[in-house]
């Protein structure tokens, strides 16, 4: 007999999940949690829907701060954002591994250090464990697509001084950047809006930096650039053009680098 | 000389962009700092580079030259005195203005900022340094700015525009005094290996400082990199690797850039390029560069007196390991991170993964693909709980043979072959290009 818990797609929704899952107490193995409803029922199946509950989810994020460390909990908050649809499942499992008696890390000290590939104090290193792999796979994915979007978004200054910048990430990344953009412009009124699920995150000064959801921008507004704007474009496009040196001309480098779905957005691509 | 008065800022960064060009530092890391509030702008210790040019380097830093004006005359540069190029210089508030408009809608990480020679060394020194104060006092910038100091400018000035700076950096240009005196004749080694050291002190000292004083300014806290250019004089991967090495050591560089030589000046005393630049000499290069820095190898064990030069067709490290037979295999389940790091095919990265997955279980070659092992060179070299990946020998013509193949076809297990019924296409009826052009690797090893 499997037993599928249904949660939602959020923090607390597959925390949640991952308590109720924990607490039903049918056996770690015949467990399976899923963020997406099924189309299709199985048969020898049954279906449970987790209610969203704040005090529950609370507690798994606990433990898993104070029990694996500060690394690990990165690890797998980071995963929470991706848009896969086995994200949940995996998250349990791992915690299965590290926290349960059946799992290997059980009772053992949580590796630290510093490692070349870049983790943080405490790092999930069960790597042979399938879940396991699979977190670590998908922190560095969505971390990846975090990166480049510091290194992409490009802020186009409104009439108003408002810095904008549109953005179509595949993961829900809004949450993993706001720190970086609001210790970086703290002087100023920016806003960076992701047109795909019409998210937008949006900093005054002095007042911190907001998330907000179901946002929809009148494209007028937009249209609306101060005057300097145009000329900061074309300097910058000519930069990017004089830069390059004609004798190691190399597109696909630079294409590895920027990949296609990434320059719809870049100034110096259009 | 044409000087033109009165350009307009976009004729002036199309310029003077196009003269920075040939610099190949373009980092912005080794520096985590956050903003503290008042101004705009912070530093990321891994680096962000925030475009890509069309030649595939990195657009991390609004780099440009203060001016092209120059009274040096270094053969391989393009803004020689004796060159005739239209000349033009940015005052310090075009550049702060231009940066800080740039940093703010995230097209730059910061500014790097070179420049011919103005009059003297001393003079153009007084100009940058009015520039950067500029901008970190009166802008309240927070971002990375990486400086070139001007060979031969005083230390006086260095100390000074020190403390306003993320990373200095002084080009040696060419790897041996000979070449220097040829192609750079206003450039010595002593105007460039002084000011090096003198910085090195001052980071030092700066650095002791800091434990007791929190609150001082640090000194070049990013360290200081170089550049050396390749194949404009005749030395070799030897003598290169040896310079970068003693740079690393004694100079405690950050970073060595490799500059494969670009001709822009047709001169009768530098080489002529006709394939264009050395690319993949400087890839090579490079290569080792990271081999010496990450990976533990020193410079007399990838190359020697007797063989000087890098192989072209194998990266340094398969090229050592086929010369160190002897020391493989290595049992990926029990020998230690430094040895595991040796191995062709397997990285830092993965070096660290594998030490810590086998604590937990059993590895399998399958897990070591999963886990980022480049298995197709690797596979040569390691045994997984006592058994290599195929049967392979232990031989260096023989694993060479097999690394080269273009195909990348892994070494048959004689348990796996199957019998097939012959086609045409067996018999040498391949399509047209595999026919008319004979394969550069084959023609290699068949003649040795």
């Amino acid at each position: 007999m499997k037993y599928v818990f249904q949660c939602e797609d959020s923090m607390i929704g597959i925390f949640t999940g991952v308590y109720d899952a924990w607490d039903s107490r049918v056996g770690h193995d015949n467990v399976e949690l899923r963020t997406e409803k099924s189309e299709n029922l199985e048969l020898f199946c049954e279906y449970i829907d987790v209610h969203p509950d704040e005090k529950k989810a609370e507690k798994v994020r606990r433990s898993i701060y104070r029990k694996l460390g500060a690394g690990v909990y990165h690890d797998i908050t980071v995963c929470v954002y991706g848009t896969f649809s086995d994200k949940a499942n995996a998250i349990y499992h791992t915690l299965v591994d590290c926290l349960s008696p059946q799992g290997s890390l059980y009772g053992k000290k949580m590796p630290s250090g510093f490692h070349p590939g870049g983790t943080g104090s405490n790092y999930l290193e069960n790597l042979c464990n399938p879940y396991v792999k699979r977190v670590s796979e998908m922190k560095r994915n969505i971390w990846m697509e975090q990166h480049r979007m510091l290194q992409f978004i490009r802020f186009r200054e409104l009439h108003n001084g408002i810095l904008f910048a549109k953005i179509d990430p595949w993961h829900n990344v809004l949450p993993l950047i706001a720190d970086h953009f609001s210790d970086r412009f703290p002087l100023e009124r920016w806003m960076i809006y992701d047109g795909g699920r019409q998210y937008a995150l949006a900093h005054e000064p002095g007042k911190g930096c907001l998330f907000m959801e179901q946002i929809t921008i009148r494209e007028e507004y937009l249209e609306n650039y101060a005057d300097v704007e145009g000329n900061y474009e074309e300097l910058w496009w000519n930069f990017c053009q004089s830069i390059a040196i004609e004798s190691r001309m190399n597109r696909k480098l630079q294409q590895h680098f920027v990949p296609l779905k990434f320059r719809k957005n870049m100034v110096e691509f259009s | 000389m044409l000087i033109q008065e009165n350009m307009s800022i976009k004729e002036k960064l199309n310029i003077l962009a196009d003269a920075a060009k040939y610099d190949v530092a373009c980092t912005s890391s080794g520096r985590d700092r956050k903003n503290d509030g008042t101004g705009i702008g912070s530093c990321v210790s891994s680096g962000l580079c925030h475009s890509f040019a069309a030649d595939g380097r990195c657009i991390t830093l609004l780099k440009i030259l203060f001016t092209n004006e120059c009274v040096f005359d270094c053969k391989y540069c393009i803004n020689r005195a004796s060159n005739d190029v239209v000349r033009t210089s940015f005052t310090p508030e075009e550049v702060c203005r231009l940066t800080i408009g740039f940093y703010r809608r995230n097209y730059i990480e910061g500014l790097f900022l070179s420049s011919g020679v103005l009059h003297s060394p001393n003079y153009t020194m007084e100009l940058l340094f009015q520039t950067v104060y500029k901008l970190r006092t009166e802008y309240h910038f927070q971002g990375y700015i990486h400086l070139k100091a001007i060979p031969g400018a005083s230390q006086e000035i260095i100390d000074r525009v020190g403390y306003y700076v993320d990373r200095m950096s002084i080009n040696l240009e060419l790897p041996t005094a000979d070449g220097l005196k040829k192609l750079a004749p206003h450039k010595s080694r002593n105007t460039i290996l002084r000011p090096m050291r003198e910085i090195q002190k001052k980071v030092k000292e700066s650095k002791e400082e800091l434990i007791v004083y929190k609150q001082a300014r640090p000194f070049v806290p990013a360290g200081q990199s170089t550049q050396m250019i390749i194949g404009a004089t005749g030395e070799t991967d030897y003598q290169l690797v040896q310079v970068a090495q003693s740079l690393y050591r004694q100079f405690d560089l950050k970073r060595v850039f490799y500059s494969a030589f670009v001709n822009v000046n047709e001169d009768s005393s530098l080489p002529a390029t006709q394939n264009g630049p050395p690319l993949l000499r400087e890839h090579r290069l490079y290569q080792a560069d990271w081999l010496m820095r990450f990976y533990g190898f020193k410079g007399e064990e990838l190359l020697s007196e007797s063989k000087p030069n890098f192989n072209t067709l194998l990266d340094p490290k398969c090229d050592w390991a086929l010369s160190h037979l002897e020391e493989f295999p290595i049992e990926v389940s029990e020998a230690d991170y430094h040895a595991l790091l040796r191995v062709p095919g397997i990285g830092p990265t993965s070096a660290w993964r594998i030490v810590g997955a086998r604590k937990h279980g059993t590895l399998t070659f399958d897990n070591l693909k999963k886990m980022g092992v480049v298995l197709k060179r690797a596979l040569y070299f390691i045994t997984c709980n006592g058994k290599m990946m195929y049967p392979t020998k232990l031989e260096a013509d023989y694993i060479l043979r097999n690394m080269l193949d273009p195909r990348e076809k892994l070494p048959v297990n004689p348990r796996e072959i199957k019998y097939e019924q012959m086609s045409l296409f067996d018999c040498g009826l391949t399509d047209e290009n595999q026919v008319l052009s004979p394969d550069p690797f084959r023609t290699f090893i068949a003649q040795g």
